[in-house]
């Protein structure tokens, strides 16, 4: 009994002195903000302000600025969306602005592999970034035990030391947090990705996936669990589909079985659904050759644009006025029409 | 599982608090349920084998000892009546029942074995063959998955067979305890091949829990994840792209890379052996040890008596020293000693046993030509020690060399080393030839590098901050293996730690625990799995 004993209290021992070690690392992590997805602070600053929320994954970060919505529709918007964010990741922050803000709207990005992303073959990523834009430790600590598998737990707790390790090197060179209160979570691409080159380019270039058409369950219960949110505080609900470059889009002839999985939760939710890679007169208003920062990302010119137009078509919706009329109503029809003109 | 993994240190966990939970006498059962799980989790179909190895084995062995335990019956019934020529005649025909029982079980399991790991290798030397008459080749349409640690468990079982054969053991009778000899979970993968004679022993003694084997053991298992996630881990990839592209570096980076790989397979191999053997000292168990500071070798023939010991055991058990006393290879000896001379003749008998040994070797570690090649080499160079023996002692005595000089034994040390590394790279390359180009690039290699990026263009961005860690890092755990070798000349590592106040001990282990997650965890995940497991 006394070895019995004497090994727990050693074991303790070094749990704990582990423990103080790994907090403190983390503690300079999480506590500072040198990483862009770090606005706990400035969201939790703008408390009681937010009438607007945007959320999304790379796709919603790289194309709403809430600068220019706030101008356009005269609200206080904040974009809350993150590389790689998970349906699971973006119901969390949501339902916390949700309930320390008046929000008004709320803006889905679903784009094309929203719905059909795969948690575990993606893996842990995503959600690591949520983790870093919690507000304290019980927060975090939730989260983890909710959205991290067994078999992830050693990668967060390698991600959380590295980024502490990288964070200390940074204080130490004197290096400038970010300051997210200008940027309320839009993430402005630097330079542009010229995408009048070919689908075989792309390939060599970036990750290429085909449109997946099966919808994961993780994905659909959680895009629910906002619907559910949404209606009970009675917030109006946009799912929004960000432009992706034409080329990219015309190696796919199944984005419209794709998408109209996203169309018909729309409809059963009573949410608006607007699909701006069907927007009328896309190619002028997103040039190729300058409104990308990759395939799939709007650069800030094309950010820009996009911005605009969305507040247009919004405003319109709201005003009673029928916007079908400046989509088309289907990709083969999109498809055919820009077939027609060349 | 990957024993790497968190899954796999918390199944260790729930193993260890289920084994002290359960009365002592019980405790083999819960370490049988760990294994069977343990090894369903590579695939249940897998299951298969190991049960038909186990069921065969026992069988075989049970009959083995029914036939030895009723002659033994039968002399001492009819101790009175029976002549010494009646008791050779059945003695002679028991012999031909247990041999031909043996020999069954060992064509059964080998032959699983073979087909498994050898089908491709001899359906290509077959295809090589019949080329050379111009047929046609058979193409190659075997997919097989090779079962996890089959060449271990086969090995370790037939020579628990052989030993019953030869009368050392008796069989065990409790199937499930030869099943667990068999699929004991922390030597599955990559050994330690032991006997039944001795794990058994372990396995189904009582231990009670001991202080002193829970933090040893903890220790031992911190120190085994460092030198596999953090050295061995961070290496593999800088080797194999030394290994693919050496034709485009320089010699320098070339040899560097040989070197990397000394270091890389030492840290994985053993790193993997220290986790095991750890672990297994958390429940009193004591496993064979595998390695015993092998780079320190003075002779490549001390060399293998030091590394991978449990493998070289069981081939101067079961394959040399069958050979070498055999009757035929007797007479071999005294047919070389008129021809050849009596100081050479002696040495046939061993080298023709060495010859087997060592090309067995080298196809139990890959079936391709390179093994064999890496097998045959190995075996020369133990071979020409031998015979050149008494020219060696007659030059050292000539040039007054002292066997106990620092300086000579450095030599020596260094000597086997560089050797050692040379003969290792070989199969690893890929093919033969390309283990000779690898060999010819060190030496021939014209290219001047002009920087830290041309020396070692197999790190990325090596300005980079983390990057110059990771080489520290590295280099870091390298110097450490080192003195930690040095440190265990003259007392074992634990031994010497127990000395510092608990405190050090912490700081130790916490130390440890960071630069596994910081360096270990990411490099684990870019390598992969163990080395050895493929063997």
């Amino acid at each position: 009994m006394r070895n019995f004993k004497r090994a727990i209290a050693v074991t303790l021992a070094c749990i704990l002195c582990t423990g103080i070690v790994f907090t403190l690392i983390a503690e300079v992590y999480f506590s500072n903000s040198y990483y862009y997805y770090q606005d706990s602070e400035t969201r939790k600053n703008y408390g009681g302000e937010i009438d607007f929320l945007i959320c999304g994954s790379s796709h919603g970060l790289r194309a709403f600025s809430p600068e220019i919505l706030d101008k356009e529709l005269d609200c206080f918007s904040y974009n809350i969306s993150g590389a790689l964010m998970t349906m699971q990741g973006r119901y969390t922050l949501l339902k916390k602005e949700i309930e320390r803000n008046p929000v008004k709207t709320v803006v889905v990005e679903v784009s094309y592999n929203a719905l059909s992303r795969n948690r575990v073959k993606e893996g842990a990523e995503g959600d690591l970034y949520i983790l870093a834009r919690l507000d304290n430790m019980a927060e975090r600590l939730g989260f983890f035990f909710s959205a991290m598998k067994l078999s992830e737990y050693d990668r967060v707790l390698y991600d959380t030391v590295n980024r502490g390790v990288q964070c200390i090197e940074w204080m130490t060179d004197g290096r400038k947090q970010v300051d997210t209160t200008v940027t309320k979570g839009y993430n402005k691409p630097q330079g542009i990705y010229d995408c009048t080159v070919s689908a075989e380019t792309y390939e060599q270039k970036f990750h290429y996936t085909k449109f997946s058409e099966t919808a994961d369950e993780y994905n659909i219960s959680y895009l629910n669990k906002i619907i559910n949110i949404c209606k009970e505080k009675n917030v109006r609900l946009i799912f929004v589909v960000t432009p992706i470059s034409s080329s990219y889009e015309a190696e796919h002839s199944n984005t419209d079985i794709v998408m109209a999985t996203v169309r018909e939760i729309a409809k059963n939710a009573d949410a608006e659904f607007y699909d701006f890679n069907l927007i009328k007169g896309k190619d002028q208003m997103f040039p190729a050759d300058t409104a990308y920062f990759d395939i799939s990302h709007l650069s800030a010119s094309g950010a820009e644009t996009f911005n605009r137009e969305f507040a247009r078509v919004i405003t319109a919706a709201e005003n009673g006025e029928n916007t079908d009329d400046l989509f088309y109503s289907s990709y083969v029809e999109a498809q055919q029409y820009y077939n027609c003109i060349k | 599982m990957s024993i790497t993994s968190v899954t796999f240190i918390l199944f260790l966990l729930v193993t260890v608090i289920l084994y002290y939970l359960i009365p002592g006498k019980y405790r083999w059962l819960v370490l049988l349920a760990s294994s069977m799980f343990f090894y369903m989790m590579s695939g249940i179909s897998n299951g298969i084998y190991i049960l038909i190895t186990a069921l065969s084995t026992f069988g075989s062995a049970i009959f083995m000892q029914k036939i030895t335990d009723s002659q033994k019956r039968y002399f001492k019934e009819n101790k009175e009546s029976l002549t010494r020529e009646d008791k050779a005649i059945i003695k002679k025909k028991n012999t031909s029942k247990r041999k031909t029982l043996l020999i069954l079980t060992l064509i059964l399991n080998f032959g699983i074995l073979c087909v498994f790991k050898y089908s491709h290798f001899a359906l290509e030397q077959f295809n090589n063959a019949i080329s050379l008459f111009g047929a046609q080749p058979i193409e190659d349409t075997m997919k097989f998955i090779i079962p996890l640690g089959i060449s271990f468990y086969t090995f370790q079982s037939m020579g628990y067979l052989a030993d019953v054969y030869w009368n050392k053991i008796p069989a065990e009778k409790n199937f499930l305890k030869l099943l667990l000899f068999v699929s004991f979970f922390p030597q599955i993968t990559q050994g330690p091949i032991s006997s039944f004679e001795q794990l058994g022993k372990e396995l189904f003694e009582e231990h009670k829990f001991t202080y002193k084997n829970y933090s040893w053991g903890i220790q031992r298992m911190m120190w085994g994840f460092f030198k596999k996630m953090v050295i061995a881990d961070t290496l593999s990839p800088w080797v194999y792209d030394v290994f693919e592209n050496y034709s485009q570096y320089s010699g320098i980076t070339t040899l560097i890379g040989a070197f990397m790989y000394s270091v890389l397979i030492y840290a994985d191999f053993s790193g993997y052996m220290d986790i095991v053997c750890g672990f297994c000292e958390v429940l009193g168990i004591k496993l064979t040890e595998n390695f015993d500071r092998p780079y320190f070798s003075k002779s490549i023939a001390e060399y293998w008596r030091r590394w991978h010991i449990s493998l070289g055991v069981w081939f101067k058990s079961y394959i040399y020293y069958p050979i070498a006393v055999s009757g035929w290879n007797k007479k071999l000896g005294k047919f070389s000693q008129k021809k050849l001379g009596k100081t050479f003749g002696k040495t046939v008998p061993a080298s023709v046993a060495l010859v087997v040994v060592w090309l067995t070797t080298g196809l139990w570690h890959g079936a391709s030509m390179a093994y064999v090649a890496w097998g045959g080499v190995n075996g020369l160079f133990i071979i020409l020690s031998l015979w050149l023996e008494p020219v060696y002692d007659k030059c050292k005595s000539k040039l007054k060399i002292k066997e106990s000089a620092t300086w000579f034994r450095a030599f020596q040390t260094i000597r086997t080393f560089i050797l050692v590394t040379f003969i290792k790279v070989l199969p690893e390359v890929g093919t033969l030839s390309e283990g000779f180009g690898l060999w010819k690039n060190i030496f021939t290699s014209r290219i001047i590098p002009d920087s830290w990026q041309t020396l070692l263009p197999f790190v990325d961005n090596i300005y980079d901050d983390k990057s110059i860690r990771t080489i520290g890092v590295v280099i870091f755990g390298t110097l450490l293996i080192f003195i930690t070798s040095m440190i265990q000349r003259k007392q074992p590592i634990r031994q010497f730690l127990g000395k510092f106040p608990l405190i050090v001990k912490i700081a130790v282990f916490v130390a440890l625990f960071f630069l596994i997650v910081y360096f270990g965890i990411p490099a684990s995940g870019n390598a992969g799995g163990f080395m050895y497991a493929q063997f």
